[in-house]
């Protein structure tokens, strides 16, 4: 009944037919049949609107384009980010996993020791003129480290010591984030690694308990909180409490999204926006500048395409070759899913502030190459995968 | 099919396929996020269609706000055109207490330029928000220094109309003044705010969330309208003349101050009113005193008002030409007083025109007694006192004439000497018109004109007169009037190649105590010239003159030399006309 051939699969190009091997001597006219084209359309969809928003968002009558040319130059590095790793045969990254898991590690050590301080966090790390953010590359590097670890398994995983290998790799990068302070990336290591324990078939019991215990241990948290996130968590309870101070922010998004309407107020015709109401407007509140600009059909539009998106991936998940690309899958999509909701969700009051980016939207490069990256992985499994006849 | 392994693909696949995943599972996680979305969703959607209305307005509300734009303010012109009011464009400064990060740092650079204390500049600033007014119409230079500080976010400019009066303190207390909002509050400032003000216009303000403005999104729902320009009567060359007189003759004989009206008899336009001290509207001092008008605040006249109350009695026949009386220097009159002569000499045989020449307070006193209250009391009132004249000043007294039921026996008696009573200047004048116009009491006016932006000029006011006295008494009381420049009391008050009628008046002050402060008078002379066809009427009022006190010294001079410049001025030719000449404007 269980007959997992993990190994095998793990194995890559070493097993099954040669066609399929990592070598892959497979016509690339073939290989591009597999491409998932509707994730493809739904991710340079969002691309495309992002880069329109935060266009945007970030003109001034002495910059017209805002940031747009970074914003390019962003897409243009991730779109290489994705066609490269969907051309590399992701058993490979598998197999360099301690690498990958390693390298995301200390980096996040090395951002929380000479990192740039920015908005009272330590989050980025200086080279040259280049800042990246190392909490974004490790996400992926956990997703990598958890789907080789999972699919290593015979069997999913039926006692609580037995998850005792995926907490350990998860607590590192998701502490030394949480020391950064970012609770909200923090959040989303822990959001990863549910979906994907949810995925191997964890016994729901053992995941209520797991979320119970994180529920009545995050009081015991407060006090290690800096005073502005408690204000924010506050805020978000009640944020007419400090209109001006960290409630500003929510009101603000709430007013630009509503005033939005049905069809919006026309790209680069946002008041909320070009008069800088907005906070954050094309990083973390880049949604309500969708919502003000395009409206009920902007918002939803993008929400719909996010939905599709993650289908698309799951489906992938679901046909994928063998177990490592389905827990890749499964990963990434857990990802986007969590900060699709929470961005989203903090934008029309319905999550506490924690400055997540929407990605493939929002304004920032190591993200968006993370994030397009992220898809060239689902891609890479997805071209592996024996021919699908759905 | 829980967790099962999908078989393995059909042939053609060829491939071992491994399903490594529970599908179930990737069906509700599918499920569980398609909740999640959904739940965002209808929240965003709940946003975007109920909440809409509010939440635009809401935005809306911090967004954009109307605001007013005044029209230029009017001008004011003298009859000759001549600008005795106008505006300039000056900067006001504000800061955005928002966008300054330190508020020491800031007042440091800027406080000294506009002269505020650096800590009053801090205070303002901690006020927060996105608006605060700093200096209001500075000067050019002060503003070209304060953008040279390279302060574009933290400081704002508004272009403001300022209100200059180019002549300085010409017609000062007349002009009045206006607020930093350019609104008028005093004078003809005031009096004439509706005109002068314009209709404001209204626009719609864009601004950002640091509260500057958005100069694209400024929409103008209703253009401003320029006020109306004010045409005065008021003659610049006869107002300086009677200001330069009233204050050299108020320096001379180191008076409290004075004041003086010229008006043209024929139509009541006051042509000067000067009150000292006065003041410079372009920086007005402090404190209601210095703004007082005096021409327009009632004082007890004393022996000027002989000259009413002997025109009552011709009116009433109670006088004649021939009636006489002897004035044996004093007369007891009821209550225990005793009425006597300034000097306590004794006139003699004295005639109606000696009342006025002589200003025989024993013979004024006895026709007074002769009218009675109710008669005296009816006249003088007629003759314009005890109510405002009307002018288009604002802050009028009306003087005080009470009610004959509240009279004592020595009343009549005191009131016919001009004592008991109070009267203004200007009161006077028209009282004095009326009789060198043939009986017409006018309304006086200071402003005749206003024209409206478009250039249409169109009468403020029609003329308004009532006739008050018959022209034979007019005329003959105007001819004893002439008798106290020609060998009277107030031959000071001659001038060179006229004919003048005048009246003089040395009245002691009252004491608010009751009774009456020795060694305060105030001296006055009213008159009229030329007497052979009247343009003029000039009240001359001193206040507390030292040194001497008789209004033939004091104010009388002063009456002359303003009268003869001023009828140079006007043009008005020297000459012995007929008597019978006197001109009797609308005819009878």
């Amino acid at each position: 009944m269980v007959g997992r051939p993990a190994g095998r699969a793990a194995a890559g190009g070493m097993g099954g037919s040669v066609t399929y091997g990592t070598g892959d001597p497979r016509p690339l006219r073939r290989r591009l049949r597999h491409v998932d084209w509707v994730l493809v359309g739904c991710t340079l969809a969002l691309v495309a609107l992002g880069t329109v928003a935060v266009a945007s968002a970030t003109t001034t009558p002495d910059r017209p384009l805002g940031l747009l040319r970074p914003r390019l130059a962003h897409v243009a590095l991730g779109m290489l980010a994705l066609v490269g790793t969907s051309a590399v045969p992701y058993q490979t990254l598998g197999q360099a996993w301690k690498l990958v898991y390693g390298a995301a590690l200390a980096l996040l050590a090395l951002t929380d020791l000479v990192g740039r301080t920015a908005l009272g966090a330590q989050r980025w790390l200086s080279v040259g003129p280049v800042s990246v953010q190392p909490s974004e590359v490790a996400k992926l590097g956990l997703v990598v480290a958890l789907a080789w670890s999972l699919s290593r398994r015979q069997t999913p995983p039926q006692r609580l010591l037995e998850l005792a290998p995926s907490l350990l790799l998860t607590l590192p990068p998701m502490l030394l984030v949480f020391l950064q302070p970012d609770l909200g990336s923090a959040l989303v290591f822990v959001a990863i690694l549910l979906a994907m324990l949810w995925a191997a078939g964890v016994p729901r019991g053992h995941l209520a308990g797991l979320v119970t215990v994180g529920v009545l241990l995050a009081p015991a948290a407060w006090p290690l909180l800096k005073p502005y996130q408690r204000a924010r968590i506050l805020a978000f309870l009640d944020p007419n409490q400090d209109p001006l101070g960290a409630g500003y922010n929510l009101i603000q998004s709430k007013i630009a999204i509503g005033s939005g309407g049905m069809w919006g107020k026309g790209l680069f015709a946002g008041t909320q926006n070009t008069l800088q109401f907005l906070p954050m407007q094309h990083t973390d509140f880049v949604f309500s500048v969708v919502g003000e600009e395009l409206g009920f059909v902007g918002t939803v539009g993008v929400l719909v395409l996010f939905w599709v998106w993650l289908l698309r991936v799951l489906r992938v998940a679901s046909t994928a070759r063998d177990a490592f690309g389905s827990y890749l899958c499964v990963g990434v999509a857990g990802m986007v899913a969590f900060h699709v909701l929470v961005n989203v969700g903090m934008t029309v009051g319905l999550a506490p502030p924690t400055g997540i980016p929407l990605p493939f939207v929002s304004y920032g490069g190591t993200a968006l190459v993370t994030q397009l990256a992220a898809v060239g992985l689902v891609l890479s499994v997805a071209v592996r995968r024996p021919k699908i006849l759905f | 099919m829980k967790r099962a392994a999908l078989p393995p693909r059909g042939p053609r696949s060829g491939a071992p396929q491994v399903l490594a995943l529970p599908r179930w599972r990737l069906k509700w996680l599918a499920a569980g996020w398609l909740v999640a979305l959904a739940t965002v969703a209808a929240r965003v959607a709940y946003l975007q269609t109920p909440r809409f209305d509010h939440l635009r307005e809401l935005g809306r509300r911090q967004q954009v706000e109307t605001v007013t734009l005044s029209g230029s303010r009017g001008r004011i012109y003298d009859r000759a055109g001549r600008e005795l009011a106008s505006n300039v464009i000056r900067d006001s400064v504000y800061a955005v207490p928002r966008a300054i990060r330190d508020p020491e740092g800031f007042a440091r650079k800027v406080g000294p330029l506009l002269g505020l204390e650096p800590s009053a500049v801090v205070e303002r600033v901690r006020r927060g928000g996105y608006f605060v007014w700093l200096a209001r119409q500075v000067s050019p230079e002060v503003a070209g220094r304060l953008r040279q500080l390279g302060l574009e976010q933290e400081l704002g400019f508004e272009p403001e109309e300022k209100r200059v009066y180019p002549f300085g303190r010409l017609a000062g207390p007349v002009l009045g003044f206006t607020g930093v909002d350019n609104q008028g509050l005093a004078g003809l400032e005031l009096r004439y705010e509706q005109a002068l003000r314009g209709r404001p216009g209204r626009a719609i303000r864009v601004r950002d969330a640091f509260g500057r403005e958005i100069l694209e999104g400024r929409q103008v729902l209703l253009q401003p309208r320029r006020g109306q320009d004010l045409v005065l009567a008021l003659d610049s060359v006869v107002q300086h003349v009677a200001e330069r007189e009233l204050v050299r003759t108020v320096e001379h004989y180191r008076a409290q101050g004075g004041a003086a009206v010229a008006m043209d008899v024929r139509t009541g336009e006051v042509l000067a009113l000067a009150s000292v001290p006065g003041f410079d509207p372009n920086s007005v001092p402090d404190g209601t005193e210095a703004w007082r008008n005096r021409a327009l605040e009632a004082y007890e006249p004393g022996s000027t008002l002989k000259a009413a109350v002997l025109a009552a009695a011709l009116e009433e026949g109670v006088v004649d030409a021939g009636w006489k009386v002897t004035c044996p220097g004093w007369l007891r009159i009821p209550g225990g007083y005793t009425v006597r002569e300034a000097h306590g000499e004794a006139h003699g045989r004295v005639g109606i025109a000696d009342v006025v020449r002589l200003s025989c307070n024993v013979a004024a006193a006895r026709v007074g007694a002769e009218l009675g209250p109710a008669r005296l009391h009816r006249y003088l009132r007629q003759f314009g006192f005890g109510e405002p004249t009307g002018v288009d000043l604002p802050g009028e007294s009306a003087g005080i004439l009470r009610d004959p039921s509240q009279w004592s026996g020595s009343d009549p008696y005191v009131l016919a000497i001009g004592q008991g009573v109070a009267v203004t200047p200007l009161q006077l004048v028209r009282f004095v018109a009326a009789v060198a116009n043939g009986g017409w009491l006018v309304r006086p006016r200071v402003a005749v004109a206003m024209r409206d932006p478009e250039g249409g000029l169109r009468r403020v006011a029609a003329d308004e007169r009532v006739r008050v006295l018959s022209p034979r008494v007019a005329h003959t009381l105007l001819l004893a009037m002439e008798r106290t420049v020609a060998d009277g009391t107030g031959t000071a008050a001659a001038v060179q190649g006229y004919r003048v009628a005048g009246k003089t008046g040395t009245a002691q002050k009252p004491s608010p105590h009751g009774g009456y402060q020795p060694g305060r008078y105030v001296a006055s002379f009213v008159g009229v010239v030329p007497v052979d066809q009247p343009r003029l009427a000039i009240a001359v009022v001193v206040d507390e003159p030292q040194g001497a006190y008789y209004g033939g010294v004091v104010a009388a001079p002063a009456f002359s030399r303003i009268a003869s410049q001023a009828l140079w001025v006007l043009g008005v030719p020297p000459g012995e006309v007929a008597p019978q000449a006197v001109r009797r404007p609308g005819g009878d």
